[in-house]
């Protein structure tokens, strides 16, 4: 038989048992529907993750801590008292304490790779006082040259400045600006306390302007600033740091440098590796979510069995009448396969087309109520490749499972099905 | 042409088989016509089975222009070019149209839509059911649907017709109209024919008549 002719034909068997028919694809569609979903909700979340930290993968930081025994030995009741051992035991609060001394900074200066040492100053600030007397949280970060925030107006910070700021496109408020560009040049007017309890009050001039991320804090404070203020609230006026980052030497690779690392008892994470595990949780919540899916479309797997199966019953006397007209066992093991595949096909592309009215559904919804304000996220993304790749992987599932039924059809002995003696 | 030397066909295990066939022996000519009777049980069907290719014959073989066409040629696809059978109960695929069912055989060798549909018509032109050619199978008289039956089974020119109790489930009228086609398709398409029946008035009409019981054939009788 000619491929269009198996196609129409398997195509036409469907129609027979209209709604024996209906009902595997509709069992078929709502598997087919979780698993989009599902999928979709993962990549959903990846792109959103992709977008916020996608940059971050190509940046040549890496945060750097001591290497510590990970467990809080000593430090738990219910266990044994255990023997100090200087060379290896960690002080019984270590993941508190284990701040690095100038000695380790020299060390990790000596270790091949390490290229800049920035050191991650966090000043507190109370409020920003907005020019209508509005206190606003101040959130900040230093600002580190080998990370510099995506702007959108202005100009970015540099090693020398002071007394400047970048904004993120949300505050301009802060600084009493109608909008985030014209928030360039103003002046935002921050307090904090230092170590002896006294509130003092620094003004810094908008720079720049950058686009809002999921990780980036909404002001970012100058080198020079940020370590004055984070001096003037630590002890003795000496900030102290449980990691630092590092800018690698780029003749060193990441393999090599994280090995320099670990025998230099230090533990360096690039912002890449934070990326990558964010996208394998990611990953994971989304196998784990097709997992269940799985068990819906296993459900209507067997329905396309049963389905299958029937049809063979019924079609005892045509499958006779076929071999007695000349057809061989892989015609009616093809027409019967195919049958299958296309069940699977249709009942997955109605699932698809399901999938995409919920999903259009589903972003309208969640952007104007639960995810209204966050920027750039689609929390369903059914992509057509994604699309296309289920349709196929559905009709590839009903295909392989109606090859049982379709070795019992091509079995029939026309001689018993065509007699009516 | 078609020869069958010295078939059995035995059915069952060894200590309690049975014998439907018992060493059968027949050579069919080219554009004759031959009627198979005898009983029920008598062995026709299986003779038939066996002929065709549907069945294996336990012993002896079957040669078709000196092949045997269970073991030295591919069994279906000889069937389906040379072999043309119209059963008793029409066997029409119901929700079909009238064309397609007379064009099934060519759409399973893969032959085109435009092409099977043109022979379709041809083949329906020589039954005398052109003008039904677009009608659902099940629409039709039990008479039509022979005829359509028979149409299916010529469509491809065979070299043997083979009716297996073509009248069975016919009036006398509509019967007797398609003894008298199968007759006039012999003639003008020259296939040889045969007809298994138990109706000694259509095996009259043959020119030789073989007949069954028991597994054995105890005629076979040619007019002169």
């Amino acid at each position: 038989m000619k491929v269009v002719d198996i196609f129409s034909t398997s195509n036409q068997n469907l129609r027979r048992s209209k709604l024996r028919t209906f009902l595997t694809l509709l069992a078929i569609a709502i598997g087919t529907f979780t698993l989009a979903l599902s999928l979709g909700l993962g990549q959903g979340l990846k792109n959103y993750i992709s977008l916020q930290l996608g940059k971050y993968k190509d940046v040549n930081l890496y945060q750097v801590e001591k290497t510590t025994l990970s467990d809080f030995s000593g430090g738990i009741g219910n266990k044994d008292p255990q023997i100090y051992n200087p060379n290896s035991s960690p002080s019984a609060a270590s993941y508190l304490t284990n701040f690095l001394t100038n000695e380790d900074l020299t060390n990790l200066r000596s270790v091949n790779g390490t290229n800049n040492i920035e050191l991650p100053y966090q000043p507190s600030i109370l409020y920003a006082l907005a020019p209508n007397g509005t206190k606003y949280l101040a959130n900040n970060s230093t600002f580190i040259p080998e990370n510099p925030p995506s702007l959108i107006y202005g100009a970015q910070l540099t090693e020398a400045d002071q007394g400047q700021i970048l904004l993120s496109q949300k505050y301009a408020p802060l600084v009493g600006a109608s909008d985030s560009k014209s928030s360039i040049g103003k002046t935002l007017d921050i307090f904090y306390k230092q170590y002896n309890g006294k509130i003092s009050e620094l003004k810094l001039t908008v720079k720049g302007v950058y686009q809002p991320s999921l990780i980036q804090a909404p002001i970012v404070i100058d080198k020079y600033d940020a370590k004055n203020i984070a001096e003037s609230q630590a002890i003795n006026s000496t900030p102290q740091f449980n990691f630092v980052f590092v800018s690698r030497n780029l003749n060193v690779t990441d393999s090599a440098y994280k090995s320099n690392l670990k025998n230099a008892k230090f533990t360096g994470r690039s912002f890449a590796d934070v990326n990558n595990t964010l996208n394998s949780i990611i990953t994971g919540v989304q196998i784990s979510l097709a997992a269940f899916s799985g068990v819906a479309i296993l459900a209507s797997i067997v329905g396309v069995i049963n389905t299958l199966f029937m049809a063979v019953l019924e079609r005892t006397r045509e499958i006779g009448l076929f071999r007695a007209l000349g057809a061989k066992k892989g015609t009616i093991f093809t027409l019967f396969s195919v049958e299958a595949a296309l069940l699977g096909f249709w009942g997955g592309l109605s699932g698809i087309i399901l999938s995409l009215g919920a999903e259009q559904a589903i972003n309208l919804i969640a952007s104007r109520t639960f995810l209204k304000g966050v920027e750039g996220i689609k929390l369903l993304n059914i992509s057509p490749s994604l699309a296309i790749f289920i349709i196929l992987v559905i009709a590839a599932i009903t295909f392989v499972a109606g090859i049982i039924p379709a070795i019992k059809a091509s079995r029939v002995d026309p001689i018993e099905s065509l007699r009516y003696e | 042409m078609l020869e069958i030397k010295n078939v059995a066909r035995r059915y069952g295990k060894k200590e309690d088989s049975f014998l439907a066939l018992k060493d059968i022996s027949l050579e069919f000519d080219k554009g004759s016509t031959n009627a198979v009777i005898g009983k029920s049980g008598s062995g026709k069907s299986t003779l038939l089975h066996i002929m065709t290719g549907l069945d294996h014959p336990s012993e002896g073989e079957v040669l078709f222009d000196g092949k045997n066409i269970h073991k030295s040629i591919d069994t279906d696809k000889w069937r389906g070019q040379n072999i043309g059978i119209v059963f008793q109960q029409f066997f029409l695929q119901p929700s079909n149209s009238v064309i397609d069912n007379v064009a099934l055989p060519l759409k399973l060798r893969g032959v085109s839509k435009k092409e099977r549909e043109q022979r379709a018509l041809q083949a329906l032109i020589s039954v005398g059911l052109k003008d039904k050619a677009k009608n659902n199978a099940n629409d039709l008289s039990g008479g039509q649907k022979q005829r359509v039956a028979i149409a299916r089974a010529i469509i491809d020119n065979p070299s043997i017709l083979i009716a297996d109790e073509p009248t069975g489930n016919l009036d006398t009228e509509s019967g007797e109209s398609i003894i008298n086609l199968l007759f006039d398709l012999n003639k003008s398409k020259g296939a040889t024919l045969i007809i298994v029946t138990h109706d000694n008035d259509i095996a009259k009409r043959c020119h030789r008549i073989i007949e069954l019981r028991d597994g054995k054939i105890v005629s076979d009788r040619s007019k002169k």
